[in-house]
Parts: C-alpha cells; sequence; structure tokens
C-alpha cells in the first residue's frame, strides 16, 4: 500500500515537474480526472514551487555584484606558481619562534595521543544519523529505512526486488 | 518507468538539448578557452553570468547570507583553479553547481544548523532586497505580514531537510534544473533525485498544509 | 650558514618528536572486519536456527515466520575496497569501507542481482553496531552486517 502510494506520488511529481513524454501526460491527466486525492497532491506540488521560489529570494536578497568579481580578481591575480607556494611553506620553518612552536606542537599532539591511549577509546559517540544516504538504479524499488540509535542497529527495507528466480 | 525512458522524457519535454541551452552552453566554453589562455576578463564575464545563482543556490542550502556570499566567491576562485579540469563533458553551469552545492553542503554540515533566522538587511546592500516587504510601501499590511510569515514557514521547513534533499529541492524549485541536470550536478542517480525530491517535498506540503490548502498565493 | 643549521636542528627536533610518538592506536586501522549472516526468510513454517536465536528481534516483522541461516561471510576491508557476500541465486550484497571517522565506520552496501546494482545505501555505524538489510519477497533474505 505505501509502496504503491509512494510510486503514484512520484509520477505525479514528474507530471507536475513536466519530466513525462506526450503519451505519459495524457494518460496521467485522465488519471488525475479521476482521482480527486491525486488531483491535490499535483496541485499542492504544483502550487509549493512559487512559494519555494519566493520565500527563498525574498530572504536571500540581493547582491552586490562587484564586490564577488573584485575579492575573485585579487585572488586569481596573486595566485603564485606551485613551487613559490612549496618554497614560502618551507621558509616558514626557518624562523626560530615557528620552528619552536611546530616542535612543541609536535610534542604536544603527542602527548594527547599518548593520553588518550591510556584512557582508552571510550568517548560519546556523536549523535548522527547512521543511515546517511540511500542511492536507487531501480526505480521500481522501495527503501524503508529505520533507526534504533539504542542498540546502534540500522534497517533497511527493501521492497520490489523479485525473489521468486533467485533459488 | 526506467532511467532511460525518464531521460528520453526529460528531452521530449523539452528539458535537454534545446537551442538556448546550447548556445549558452557553446558561449560558455569561449569563455573559459579564453580564461585558460590567459584573459582575465573573459572569467569577469562569466563570474557576472553565474554570480547570482550561486549565490542563490549557496543560500537556499545554508540559509546564511554572508556565509552564501563567502561560499559564492570561493566557488569562482575554485573553479578558476579547476578550470584546466573542466573537460566540458557537462556544461560549465553544471559544473559550477556542482562545486556550489558540495561546498555548500560541506558548510552546512559544519555547522549542523537547522534553522536560521535573519533580520540585519543591512549586511551587504544599502538598498532594501528584492521582493523584500520589511520597509517597503504596501497597498496591503496584513497581506505583506502574512506573505513575510508564510516565508519564513518556508524557510524554516527547507532549513529542516537533510542536507541533500534541501540541495535537491533548491535545484528543482529555484534554478529549475531537470532530473537529468540535477542528477548530473549531485553525482547521483535520476531514481535517487526523484526519492530525494519526494521526500523533501512531502515534508514541506505537510508544514506547509494550512497554506498550500487555503490556495494561499500572492 | 647559519640558516642551514637552524634548518636541519629543526628537522631532527620534529623527526625526534615523531619518534616518540606513540604507535597508531588500534581504532584508528585502516582495515573493519564486517560479519555478514545472511537468512532466508519464509511465511511457511515455524522455526528459527537455533544459531540466529540472538537475533531474533531483528528478524520480526513483514510477515515472516521462518528463519534459516544460510551463510556467514567475513570481510575485512582495507579503506576503499569492495567484499562482496553471496545472497541467493543471483542476489549478492558488495561492501565497500569508505572510512572511519570519530570512531563512526562509513560503508555502503549495495545490491546486486546479477550485475544489475539495485540500490545502494550508506552507513555511518559506531564500531560494534549492526546493519540489517531486509530483501522483502518471497522467500525475504536478511543480511546481518555487524560492524567491528
Amino acid at each position: 500500500m505505501m509502496n504503491e502510494r509512494t510510486r503514484l506520488e512520484i509520477e505525479i511529481a514528474r507530471y507536475v515537474d513536466g519530466e513525462m513524454t506526450q503519451a505519459e501526460r495524457a494518460a496521467t491527466e485522465q488519471r488525475l480526472a479521476a482521482d480527486p486525492e491525486l488531483r491535490r497532491v499535483a496541485d499542492e506540488l504544483a502550487a509549493l514551487r512559487p512559494h519555494v521560489a519566493e520565500a527563498v529570494s525574498s530572504a536571500a536578497g540581493s547582491i552586490d555584484g562587484e564586490r564577488i568579481w573584485r575579492h575573485v580578481s585579487e585572488r586569481i591575480a596573486a595566485r603564485p606558481s606551485p613551487f613559490e607556494t612549496f618554497l614560502s611553506g618551507l621558509r616558514v620553518f626557518l624562523q626560530p619562534k615557528v620552528a619552536v612552536a611546530a616542535v612543541a606542537a609536535v610534542i604536544l599532539i603527542g602527548l594527547y595521543i599518548l593520553s588518550a591511549n591510556l584512557i582508552g577509546p571510550d568517548q560519546a559517540i556523536a549523535a548522527e544519523p547512521m543511515i546517511t544516504d540511500v542511492e536507487y538504479d531501480n526505480p521500481d524499488i522501495v527503501v524503508i529505512v529505520n533507526e534504533d540509535a539504542e542498540t546502534q542497529t540500522a534497517v533497511v527495507w527493501i521492497d520490489g526486488i523479485d525473489t521468486s528466480e533467485v533459488n | 518507468m526506467n532511467a532511460e525512458k525518464i531521460e528520453d522524457a526529460g528531452a521530449e519535454a523539452g528539458k535537454g538539448g534545446t537551442a538556448p541551452e546550447g548556445r549558452r552552453t557553446a558561449a560558455d566554453a569561449e569563455l573559459v578557452r579564453r580564461t585558460l589562455d590567459g584573459d582575465h576578463e573573459a572569467y569577469r564575464t562569466l563570474v557576472n553570468a553565474y554570480q547570482n545563482k550561486v549565490y542563490g543556490v549557496a543560500y537556499g542550502v545554508i540559509h546564511n547570507r554572508e556565509d552564501a556570499l563567502d561560499i559564492a566567491q570561493d566557488v569562482f576562485i575554485k573553479a578558476f583553479k579547476k578550470l584546466r579540469s573542466f573537460r566540458g563533458s557537462s556544461s560549465f553551469y553544471t559544473w559550477l553547481y556542482r562545486i556550489t552545492v558540495n561546498m555548500a553542503i560541506d558548510h552546512a554540515r559544519k555547522k549542523r544548523q537547522t534553522v536560521s533566522v535573519e533580520y540585519d538587511d543591512r549586511l551587504l546592500d544599502e538598498a532594501p532586497p528584492e521582493g523584500a516587504t520589511r520597509g517597503a510601501k504596501q497597498a496591503n499590511p496584513l497581506e505583506a505580514l502574512k506573505r513575510e510569515e508564510l516565508n519564513e514557514t518556508i524557510m524554516n521547513a527547507i532549513m529542516e531537510l537533510p542536507e541533500e534533499q534541501r540541495a535537491t529541492v533548491i535545484l528543482r524549485e529555484i534554478e529549475d534544473l531537470s532530473y537529468a541536470q540535477i542528477a548530473s550536478v549531485l553525482g547521483c542517480s535520476i531514481g535517487t533525485v526523484m526519492s530525494r525530491l519526494h521526500y523533501g517535498r512531502k515534508k514541506l506540503r505537510t508544514k506547509l498544509s494550512g497554506y498550500l490548502a487555503a490556495g494561499d498565493t500572492t | 650558514m647559519r640558516s642551514l643549521i637552524r634548518y636541519a636542528a629543526v628537522v631532527a627536533l620534529i623527526a625526534a618528536g615523531a619518534a616518540l610518538l606513540p604507535p597508531r592506536p588500534a581504532w584508528a586501522d585502516d582495515q573493519i572486519t564486517f560479519k555478514v549472516i545472511v537468512v532466508k526468510a519464509t511465511k511457511d513454517g515455524n522455526s528459527m536456527d537455533p544459531s540466529l536465536q540472538k537475533y531474533a528481534h531483528l528478524l520480526k516483522g513483514k510477515g515472516y515466520t521462518n528463519f534459516t541461516k544460510l551463510r556467514s561471510t567475513s570481510l575485512t576491508l582495507a579503506k576503499g575496497a569492495s567484499g562482496t557476500a553471496k545472497i541467493a541465486g543471483s542476489l549478492k550484497a558488495v561492501l565497500n569501507y569508505k572510512s572511519e571517522i570519530n570512531k563512526r565506520i562509513a560503508f555502503s552496501c549495495s545490491v546486486f542481482k546479477g550485475s544489475a546494482r539495485q540500490t545502494s545505501v550508506n552507513y555511518s555505524i559506531p564500531r560494534g553496531g549492526k546493519a540489517v538489510v531486509v530483501v522483502t519477497g518471497t522467500p525475504g533474505y536478511i543480511l546481518i552486517i555487524k560492524v567491528s
């Protein structure tokens, strides 16, 4: 039921977005004429776009066109050659204060890693989603995801692959 | 439905390979060639042509004007540095959008912001922003207030979407890219584009159901 | 000459500092082991392979009542490498280990039918966590991927 509904709404979105062939459009229009609920979805999708465009452009405002070019042109004009960049990077370490600071940084980092090793890697793990993206290559399938942070388990249900012939 | 049929449909619907787009792509290719030959004015033309779009996409993803402006500047600097590796297999603006979306999503992930509301119009221009209603004369102040409230609701709803869904919705609703173009920008399949659009718009429709049902338009 | 001596001294000090660094901690390994258990699930009968009892709570749902363990595969992958876990017939899962950040393992699990990729799921799962992939159908197939 869920699969069919999602599939239908994706088809309606294709219709609203002008991603259908003429034949598909004609068939979808007939379907919309017969189904008020689908018609409502189509109308909402069509209404969404001008609202989103208005909201984003209103909030974004306009920009000073020259400002971007000024900044960009300064950076691209001042670009040193890769070898000059490498050399200037090396020269920094010849200054005594920088050299001392670099050695101190290496020692401090070493001490930090050493102490982390002694305490153990038992730190709080950031509460981030466990499923970060789903990519579809087969447009006929639907993927439903679920996560349980407590048991650190991510479950994915893949509907629509015909498994009857794989035996 | 299958991916090939959808791409054919996209072409038939006039979303790909149209005459104006072909001319733009050819013009951009010439400007890129001249830039690589050392003509910085040619690059300035490209910057002027696309800076509003780049800024708009960056803003749509991160909802912060100053940061979006910084990202726009960084996009053009990075594009200049990588111009030699631009092989022309995609259009220049698709390539530019890809850099923009990647930078904006990286920025958003680092900040992990969900909702950011700005009220200070003075960050950029002295002149009021285009389309802004605050401070401008309105024939109907009540309508202006309703519009402002709706805009804020929409921006908050957009910012609650995961970054990839947000970018997909912005590229479709603001930049009017086809599914195939969005897939090229985001480096994913058309099926993934449709999926992200579906779930992203579904959340927006849910948040805005009252406004959409009332047929609230300006 | 003095600059050269100063430069050499800096390099020597940095080398000494690096030598004092402890060995890389175990949790920053470039290899991760994924244990993949493949289970066949049907709606006829009512039994569960004894070795699957501890995963019973993960296997419920979609009306499946009969669970048979098909195989257990261990994939030790270096960063960037992929490994294949056969499911059944032409169905297979390809795991790709991407990186470890903040003790969370970033990897993808792609399901293939023959050579055609059906879908790919990107994960960021803490060590010791599990990813469960259920390919519904008749029969259904359940992959339990343990990240260690």
